[in-house]
């Protein structure tokens, strides 16, 4: 059961009278990379949000190494290790790129919380010292006041391990698109995920662009030994990286397997070029 | 000739003193609203609160000057916690109009419960050391020493503000929250810890500006926050509301138009309130968004 590092049982999404998914089941073992596929408004990002918390689902339940997530808060569930991107970049615009990767460094307040609920759900995890919030926090302070430049360290090494260190100080949006989704990269990845989720990482890219962010994912994710979950429109980029792929169409599970078994499935080809094909 | 210089170094450090003043609350207004996109209606009433605070923390709990400042400082950045936590979060993905309303209620709120507890008739504001209103020459103006203090505690703070906001790890979270609260939460921020923070720091800012201003017109009374709150409202629009620096700027921009016009023009002093809305109806009809101009972002 826990060696999933994902586990999606039955989640429904409503917006209003509009279903966007609907009873969406998948699963990811540790150490995979999976593609979420689909047309235009099919609903991938939102099952992306559903998970990160931004969404609360109507029904069904999210496993996170075994331990139900639904409903908590976007913050308490980066904190435990799911980090993503943006299918529009959303980086914060008047900072520097090494001030935008910082924040990703940012759960210090909240750790205890994070720890807190993981040691509730599953008593495998350390159970965090009691300490009144104030008294622990004057005991930090010496760190915290270290912490800035231990922050910016850190950023630094991961700008380099992105091929970025020399933009580290220019503004996050004078950066060309490319970039600015590598930032965006390095930025999740500092904040200590086990699980990234990637929403159209190659989205806007060059065929060489991309050609470069497929071999850095695939670096990324033995470095820091993550599971992979990402959402693209370039098969050829889906299709090269995923081991596993699921198919949504009109919020609903359509196709699941291999590369392969997708690819010839009939109802993946007839949700991207319509039905007629067969006609 | 003398005469006129005088009156320009007087009027200089004065404009000085009340601009810091009005630049200190501004603060406020401008980082709730760079964050929350609400305008704290109740700010100029926490400033009042914060006067009172500082006046029975010395009167009726006998602490020395500088400890029942101290105190009514915390208190007060403790009552901007409260307010947020009672008032705003409930309402925070609610209609913006909702929390607006309430921010307004909470000003009245503020000012009704000063009325029953405090009482209304005007307290006078003798509780600092006298020293302070001790006059320094320079050449021949006469200048209190109370003037410098406030100009240097205000631009102490600014310091102390810019540090926060660029060095530490809190002001890093708020910059990045004033882009872009649900991104900053995907980073495993927490949203809720830095919005207080924010309303602890602005509230105490306000404190401050509160003693320094009781200081300076020498009583407390209920209502004391509504006219320099609003100046420093309009202050923070003509900077760009949203913008620190426009703040700033905006603060000595008026404090220095409200000394300068009464000092060289002595008969319109009668009008002094009126320029601040006469300058801020000019500015914005060539500058819509203020000095300091903020693009606003696209929210997905």
């Amino acid at each position: 059961m826990s060696e999933n590092v994902l586990k999606i049982d039955g989640m429904t999404v409503r917006f209003g009278g509009l279903t966007a998914v609907d009873s969406f089941s998948m699963y990811i073992n540790k150490g995979e990379l999976i593609g979420l596929i689909g047309p235009n408004g099919a609903g991938k990002t939102t099952v992306f949000n559903a998970i990160t918390g931004i969404y609360k689902p109507q029904s069904g339940r999210i496993f996170f190494k075994g331990i139900d997530i639904t409903g908590q808060s976007p913050q308490l569930i980066n904190q435990i290790g799911i980090a993503r991107t943006f299918q529009n970049i959303r980086l914060f615009s008047d900072m520097s790129v090494i001030e935008n990767v910082m924040v990703g460094q940012h759960s210090y307040f909240t750790n205890g919380k994070a720890l807190k609920f993981l040691h509730k759900h599953n008593s495998e995890y350390p159970k965090p010292s009691w300490k009144p919030w104030l008294v622990s926090a004057i005991l930090k302070m010496p760190s915290y006041l270290k912490a800035e430049k231990a922050m910016k360290d850190k950023a630094f090494e991961l700008l380099k391990r992105m091929g970025l260190q020399k933009y580290a100080d220019y503004k996050a949006l004078s950066l060309p698109y490319g970039q600015q989704r590598k930032v965006e990269i390095a930025r999740a990845l500092a904040t200590n995920p086990s699980l990234l989720i990637l929403d159209e990482p190659a989205a806007g890219m060059n065929p060489h662009e991309s050609e470069e962010l497929l071999e850095t994912v695939k670096e990324i994710m033995k470095e820091f030994s993550l599971t992979i979950l990402l959402i693209e429109h370039d098969m050829k980029f889906v299709m090269n990286l995923c081991e596993r792929i699921y198919v949504l169409d009109y919020g609903r599970l359509i196709s699941h397997g291999s590369p392969y078994e997708v690819q010839n499935d009939k109802k993946v080809i007839e949700a991207y070029l319509g039905d007629e094909v067969y006609a | 000739m003398d005469i006129g210089l005088n009156a320009l170094i007087q009027n200089i450090f004065n404009s000085l003193s009340l601009g810091g003043l009005y630049a200190l609350i501004a603060v406020g207004y401008t980082m709730v609203y760079g964050i929350l996109r609400l305008i704290n209606f109740a700010h100029g009433d926490i400033f009042m609160m914060g006067t009172y605070f500082a006046f029975y923390a010395i009167t009726a709990f006998f602490l020395p000057w500088y400890l029942g400042f101290l105190m009514a400082i915390l208190i007060t950045g403790l009552l901007g916690f409260s307010i947020e936590k009672i008032a705003y979060r409930p309402l925070r993905n609610a209609p913006r109009i909702s929390s607006l309303i309430t921010a307004i209620g909470m000003s009245f709120f503020l000012e009704s419960f000063a009325v029953v507890v405090f009482g209304g008739i005007p307290k006078s504001f003798n509780v600092y050391p006298k020293f302070f209103s001790d006059i320094i020459l320079i050449g021949q103006s006469r200048i209190p020493l109370l003037t410098f203090i406030t100009i240097g505690v205000t631009f102490f703070l600014f310091l102390v503000l810019w540090w926060i906001l660029y060095k530490t790890k809190i002001g890093l979270a708020m910059r990045a929250i004033s882009v872009d609260i649900p991104a900053t939460s995907l980073m495993g921020a927490n949203v809720n810890n830095i919005i207080s923070t924010t309303f602890v720091l602005g509230s105490a800012f306000a404190a401050v500006a509160g003693i320094l201003w009781a200081m300076k017109y020498p009583q407390v009374q209920p209502y004391m926050g509504f006219t320099p709150g609003l100046k420093a409202f309009i202050a923070a629009v003509i900077g760009g509301i949203g913008s620190i620096q426009g703040a700033i700027v905006g603060g000595f921009l008026l404090g220095f138009l409200e000394i300068m016009i009464v000092g060289f023009f002595p008969s319109l002093a009668g009008y002094r309130d009126v320029f601040a809305y006469i300058v801020l109806v000019v500015i914005l009809m060539f500058r819509p968004t203020g000095i300091f101009k903020i693009y606003s972002e696209q929210k997905v």
